[in-house]
This record gives structure tokens, sequence and C-alpha cells, in this order.
């Protein structure tokens, strides 16, 4: 009992420290730097990546068995698009300002490589229930690196804080922080902390960031995934 | 056969065919509230271009520029005070909504910019007053012209800096506001 | 006329897909310094976006508008996409074998490349026509393979400095990419766009 308690908890922290889909395993790079003009922005991202993650990490691990290997893929990737244009007809219903946002990031949720690799890497192969821890942990590292990187550039940007004067009397923002050299540049430094307090390397890929539909080789190059 | 092709593409099939089911369901539902918030937000925008006026009244005139989307009486107490125009026109990032008002000497009263996908920073300036604030004023017997220096006649619409694209577009859709609004008075209704 | 060359230059340079709307950024901080392979990517790119531009721009405009269903449009574009870049692999291996092999590993990754699936998006939001949005696809491929060819060069100089420890790897790549941005975003403003 208290093992797989235990074993519960470090699938959900796993995405927020250990495997930090950003700061870490470098996936889901996009939005990241398109949307962090705002804090506020990052967050609403941040969630409603998570929603998808959520969806499509349940739906795949409950089908896990029947699904074909040879069909697989196109099989998650109907599922996550079908998320994601759900959370697109859902913002702009009922959250129309995020959603005006967010603009064109939100359909391309569904190459957001995190949420196509935790499918392959764990909801393939786990239950529902931890396919559910993960796809939290996971979304809420993604949401955590987003507000971490949405506070840098809008309070050096622009001097506020989720629409709070912060700088006002200390310094005059720098603009270029909250245009896209700006991303770039809280990105780079973000990391570079992070590397510095961290024992773990963010692993430096010879190829791309991440997805190449065989996320399996991603994960083991990282010692990651699930066991 | 069985495992090789059929299973797998029939489970394919209904994995489509379950999401498409359940995004049909969700876009139903969606759908009527988007539609009727930005109705909400239409008569907002139309009062606001249209201040004193206590009701609008949509009427369906015939030969508009392609461009209009809808007009409507402007009424205070029972008396037409003016015209509001919906206009679609083609910005730089797509689709833009003006909301355009003439009042009954033909003048305009206000241009409200409302959905569009300008560049931020750029052309989305064209939502601040700095530049609809042109338009006020602005006679319906006019030719309005796009400049980029400084404008030297009540007809020339000055562009936003880096923004050309949009400020044209603007202008075009206020343009086939006027050219409607005298239709509309010549023709008599 | 003049829009079309508009629209390209734009693409290209003004509002650049990785340096301006991050959208590729994967494969831009991972590519090899070596700029043979961002070339390879480049192309691979330039052709699957354009044909893939076409394509959906042709089943958005005769299937899904006519027919009201333009929601599905993420899902129908990005199976879409996995199916032509499938096909392309597939086509490339049987009558190109040495190209193949030499842009062998890239071609699946393209996929999940924000920048194709963009592409396809941003047409449809801003209502091209069909020639429209084969241009600004091509153009903005080029636009994808002009950052990247320029950044594998300054990757290849970063290598042979000296580099804080905090900074190895991505970081300093990122500051790099910050610099590149800057100097596209010089671009504003060109030809009064």
């Amino acid at each position: 009992m208290a093992r797989s308690d235990k074993k519960a908890l470090s699938v959900l922290t796993n995405g927020i420290m250990k495997e930090n889909p950003v700061l870490k395993l470098v996936l889901g790079t996009c939005p990241t730097l398109a949307v962090t003009t705002m804090a506020r922005n990052g967050i609403g991202m941040g969630i409603a990546a998570t929603f998808v993650l959520l969806g499509s990490n349940i739906v795949i691990s409950l089908i896990r068995k029947i699904v074909p290997d040879k069909v697989r893929i196109p099989v998650y990737i109907t599922v996550i698009a079908g998320f994601t244009t759900i959370v697109d007809m859902l913002l702009h219903a009922f959250l129309p300002d995020i959603y005006k946002e967010l603009g064109i990031y939100i359909p391309l949720i569904v190459v957001n490589c995190i949420i196509f690799a935790r499918a392959e890497m764990f909801a393939s192969k786990n239950g529902v229930g931890m396919s559910i821890l993960d796809a939290l942990g996971m979304g809420a590292g993604f949401t955590i690196a987003l507000l971490i990187m949405g506070s840098v550039r809008e309070i050096l940007g622009a001097g506020t804080w989720m629409g709070i004067p912060v700088t006002e009397k200390l310094f005059d923002p720098a603009v270029i922080m909250i245009l896209p050299p700006g991303g770039f540049l809280a990105f780079g430094f973000v990391v570079a902390v992070i590397q510095k307090l961290s024992v773990l390397k963010v692993r430096n890929k010879e190829i791309s960031g991440g997805c190449d539909m065989n996320c399996a080789g991603c994960a083991a190059a990282n010692n990651g995934g699930a066991d | 056969m069985w495992n090789s092709i059929i299973k797998p593409t029939l489970v394919l099939f209904l994995v489509c065919a379950v999401i498409t089911g359940a995004l049909a369901y969700v876009n139903s539902v969606t759908e009527n509230i988007i539609l009727k918030r930005t109705e909400q937000e239409q008569e907002q925008f139309r009062k606001e271009v249209m201040v004193g006026a206590d009701r609008f009244v949509k009427i369906d005139p015939e030969k508009l520029p392609g461009r209009i989307a809808g007009v409507y009486e402007a009424y205070s107490n029972d008396t037409v005070i003016g015209y509001v125009f919906d206009v679609t026109t083609k910005g730089y990032g797509g689709e833009m909504k003006l909301t355009v008002g003439i009042d009954a000497d033909g003048r305009v009263t206000g241009v409200i910019i409302g959905d569009n996908n300008e560049t931020p920073g750029l052309g989305s300036k064209a939502k601040e007053p700095g530049f609809t604030g042109q338009f006020k004023g602005v006679d319906a017997t006019s030719t309005l012209s796009v400049v980029k220096q400084n404008k030297s006649s009540e007809n020339e619409i000055q562009a936003i800096s880096g923004a050309t694209i949009t400020s044209r577009a603007v202008t075009e859709g206020v343009q086939a506001a006027l050219d409607s609004v005298r239709l509309i008075m010549n023709g008599g209704d | 006329m003049r829009e079309i060359i508009l629209i390209a230059i734009a693409a290209v340079f003004v509002e650049n897909f990785v340096l301006s709307k991050f959208l590729g950024i994967c494969p831009f901080l991972g590519v090899s310094k070596k700029t043979s392979t961002a070339v390879g990517m480049g192309g691979a790119i330039i052709f699957v976006i354009t044909l893939s531009s076409t394509i959906t721009w042709l089943i958005y405009e005769y299937m899904l508008k006519p027919n009201e269903l333009t929601y599905l449009r993420t899902i129908v574009f990005i199976l879409v996409i996995a199916a032509l870049v499938q096909l392309v692999e597939t086509v490339m291996k049987k009558f190109m074998p040495s190209l193949y092999r030499a842009l062998g590993i890239y071609l699946p990754l393209i996929t999940t490349n924000c920048a194709v699936l963009g592409a396809a998006l941003l047409i449809v939001e801003r209502e091209y026509t069909l020639l429209q949005a084969v241009v600004f696809g091509f153009a903005s491929a080029v636009g994808f393979t002009l950052a990247l060819v320029l950044f594998s060069g300054v990757r290849e100089r970063i290598e042979t400095n000296d580099i804080p420890a905090a900074f190895q790897g991505l970081p300093i790549t990122l500051v790099a990419a910050a610099l590149v941005s800057v100097a596209f975003f010089g671009f504003q403003g060109l030809f009064g766009i």
C-alpha cells in the first residue's frame, strides 16, 4: 500500500521537477516562447494544455489494449486533436479574452510534443489512474514553467505582473522583453539558472527538441518516462 | 486478415467517428453561446458610436456595397438620428469587423474596430482613438484617401506607421459606409 | 501582383516563422551545428509546407466550408500533414534513396513541427486565395530555412568560445537566437508593411 502511494506521488511530481517538460526535456518550446508575453497568458495556455493532456491521457490509457500497433499513431493524433478542438471551442465560448490572447496557439496544442510524448511514453503503458497523475504532473510542470517565463517577461518588459504595476518606481520596462527576442533571452536565462541550480544537466539533443513520432527514443535518451 | 487490416481500420474508424460526434455536439452547444455574445457586443458598439440613441432597428436596403454586413436605423424617441453600419473589411491578418456610425446629416459619429487579427503593437493600434478619431466628422460626400505623412485635409487619413495595410483596410470600410449612407438617404427610406 | 510579393517578403523577413512567430522552434534549437544538415532540414520543410498548404487549402475550401465543418479543421489538417509526411517518406525511400538517407531522420519530425500546421491555420485565418496560400507557405518555409541556416553558422562560431558552465548547451543557444531575432526585428516596417 505504502509503496504504491509513494509511486503515485513520484509520478505526480515527476512532471514538475525531475522531468519538467519545458525546462528539462525541452518539449513544447513553441508556446513557451510565444504566449509568455504576460504571466496571465502563460497560465491560460498551461491550463488549456493540461486539459488536453488530461483528456488524451485518459482516453488513450482506456483504449490502450484495443488499439493495434499499426494505427496507434493516427489514433493518438485524432484523440489529441479532438481534445484540442474541444478546448478551442470552450475557450471561444466561455473565456473569449483568453481565446483572443492565445489565438492560433490554441489549435497548435495538438502538435505540442509534450502531449504526444506522454501518450506514447506513459498513457499507452499504464492504467488510467496513473495516467491521470502523470497528466496532472506534466501539466503542472508546463504551467509552472510558463508562469515563470511569463512573469520574467512581463515584469521586465511591461513593469507589471498579472496586470498589477510592479516596477513603476524602480526602473523603466525594457520593452524588448515582451517582443520575440525577449522570449529567447528569457528562456535562455531561465534555463541557465536551472542548470546552475540542478545536478542534472538539460538534455542537449543532437537533433530536434524531441518528437520524432518515436518518442520512445526521446525518453530513453532522457532516462525518463515511467518504469 | 482480421488482425492485420480489418481490425486496425475498424478501430481507427471508430475512434474518428466517436471524436467527430463529440466535436459536433460541443460545437452545437458553444456556437449558440458565441453567437449570442457577439450580438451583445455588437449592440454595445452601436451604442458607443451613436451616443444618444435608445434603440436600433435593422433595415434591409437594396444594392449596398458588398462590405456592408448590416445596417441599423438609430432612433432617439422615435426620430431617426442616424445609421449604424456593420462593415467587414480585409486587413493584414484577415477579416476585420467595423462599426461605423453616421448621423442624419451624413457625418461620421464614430468608428469602432471589433474582431481583427492585426499585428499586436502595429495594426492593432488601429483600435485606438488616435486613429479612429480621424474619421469623426467626415462628411458622406467625401472620398477618403490614406496618406503616410501629415494630412492636409479632412479627407486624408494618416496611416499608422508600419501598418499601412491595416490603415487602408479600415479606411475602405468607412468609405463603404459613407457610400451606403448616400444611397440610403438619396433613395429615401 | 504587388500583394503577392508583399506576402512573400513579409513571410521571409518581417514575420519570420521562427524568429518572430516562434513556429518550428524545436528543430531550430536542436539543429546540428553543421550548415549542411540545416539546409537539408530546410529543404524538406519547404517541400512539405508548400505541399501541405496547398492541400489543406483545397480541403478547407471545397470540403469543410461548404459543409459547415470548419471546426474539424484542426483534426483534418494534422491528419493530412501526418499522411503527407508519411507519403513523402515512402516516395523518397523508393525513388530518391540517397536523399532519403541524408534527410531520413528529419522527415518524421516534420509532422509535429508547429510550422507546418501553423502555416495551414494562418492561411485559413487570413482567408488567402489559393495562389496567396501557396506563396505564403513557400515563403514562410524559406524564411524558416534562412533562420535555420544563419543560426547553424552562429552556433558553429559559439562552439569554439569559452562559455560559463551554467550557459553551456541550450542557454547560450537561446541567447544567440535572441540576437538573431533582434536582427530580424529590424525588418519591421520594410516596404511599408
